[in-house]
């Protein structure tokens, strides 16, 4: 069928295909490839908002203005909390300070005998000049009130009072829960966050 | 009825979403080399950069120390084994879109970062911003199909970190090469995968090759040695 010549050929092609896969296959061996991941750290941040807010009478609360032509032994609904509006738990502190002036701007020596908060000493404590929120503040959540009244004494406030002007400032700060301590009273890095 | 229904369907919903939520995302990043067009694949990925590794590391807060698993594997063909080699770049360049080149790298500065191969060696432990001991090509190890190994990457955040650093977003880059090896006979062992093309084109050509010899060569000897006698 083959004459001998062609057999030969056929013999050598396959000799050399033979050897060539075998090869082929020990040698297979390449470089392929390399490629990039772009990875990506982020931080967090402690965001709060005061909340001031009064009561008319009829339980809905609106934020609060301030009030005019208040008279001795009257009480002013004012309520005040702190809201966690950022994406971790915080710790949260308020510090109060309260002042009265006579008309003149001359201030008042001791208003605090003058002007009572009605305090929520449950939930708040007063140490070292701030109110200390005893409870981790979770994200998106919001203090009980620290107070909910102003009231302007009856006994103290003579006609010298008359057009006098009484301001409660308050100053709300916050810091990181995390790692931050095990109590309120052991946090550390506090911030000014907001005044009022 | 048809309130039925969609109560029914609203149910099954509700079922279903609380159901999913209650399985947490899976906390690791992973480098799989597939060996097809796409080479490697880095997942999740996260909404600023597709080949985000580091599924932990947002949100991070001054005191953190986190760590978290890369696994890196060999998702291809029983047939080939893999090196696979790490290293660092460094800071991302390029990053405009969210942070400029300079406050990245002060950011990453603040920040610590380990990478250990579980059970194995420290391969870096460095600000986040340097290279430090994966400046220069790392083999993690030669794969066979279906291998991997754990990466532990430990971040931590110092407790002094500046509120300057707050809502901070830092970018850092890792490059993998792989290099491919035939699996040799003193090799283990693999199960068959069925992606066996390169053995096959060999075995059908050397049979080929074993079939001319008996059939034709052989023969062919044969009626030359009885024409001699």
């Amino acid at each position: 069928m083959y004459s001998n010549k062609a057999k030969r050929r056929i013999l050598s092609l396959s000799i050399i295909i033979l050897m060539l896969s075998v090869l082929s296959y020990g040698t297979y061996a390449f470089f392929t490839s390399d490629d990039i991941a772009t990875n990506v750290i982020t931080t967090g941040s402690i965001d709060i908002k005061l909340v001031e807010q009064s009561d008319d009478g009829s339980g809905i609360l609106r934020p609060f203005e301030n009030v005019m032509g208040v008279m001795p032994g009257e009480e002013v609904s004012k309520i005040v909390s702190i809201t966690n509006t950022g994406n971790n738990t915080a710790w949260v502190r308020i510090k109060l300070d309260k002042s009265l002036s006579y008309a003149d701007g001359e201030a008042v020596e001791s208003p605090h005998t003058l002007l009572e908060l009605d305090y929520n000493t449950a939930d708040w404590t007063y140490v070292n000049g701030f109110w200390y929120y005893l409870q981790p503040l979770q994200a998106g959540a919001s203090t009980a009130p620290l107070f909910t009244a102003v009231r302007f004494s009856g006994t103290g406030m003579g006609n010298e009072f008359q057009n006098s002007v009484a301001v409660i400032g308050v100053l709300a700060q916050a810091t990181q829960y995390n790692n931050n301590g095990t109590t309120v009273y052991d946090a550390m890095g506090w911030s000014v966050v907001e005044e009022y | 009825m048809k309130k039925t229904y969609i109560f029914i369907i609203v149910s099954l919903l509700c079922v279903t979403l609380a159901v999913l939520s209650a399985f947490p995302v899976s906390a690791y990043g992973t480098v799989t080399y597939n060996g097809n067009s796409e080479k490697f694949i880095f997942e999740p990925g996260s909404e600023y950069s597709p080949t985000d590794l580091f599924t932990d590391y947002k949100n991070v807060m001054p005191g953190d120390s986190i760590t978290q698993q890369v696994y890196v594997k060999n998702d291809i063909s029983n047939q080939v084994k893999v090196n696979i080699y790490m290293r660092a770049l460094g800071p991302t360049p390029d990053t405009d879109e969210y942070v400029s080149e300079e406050a990245n790298v002060a950011f990453l500065s603040q920040l610590d970062l380990k990478v250990a191969v579980r059970d194995g060696a420290e391969l870096f432990k460095a600000p986040a911003n340097e290279t430090a001991g994966l400046t220069e090509w790392v083999l993690l190890g030669t794969f066979y199909s279906g291998a991997q190994v754990t990466l532990d990457v430990t971040l931590d955040v110092p407790l002094d970190l500046g509120n300057e650093y707050q809502n901070s977003i830092g970018f850092l880059d890792w490059q993998f090469k792989v290099e491919e090896f035939p699996v040799e006979p003193s090799d283990p062992s693999l199960p068959e995968t069925g992606d066996d093309n390169l053995i096959v084109v060999c075995g059908v050509a050397a049979c080929v090759c074993v079939a001319v010899i008996l059939f034709v060569i052989i023969p062919m000897r044969r009626r030359k040695e009885q024409e001699e006698a």
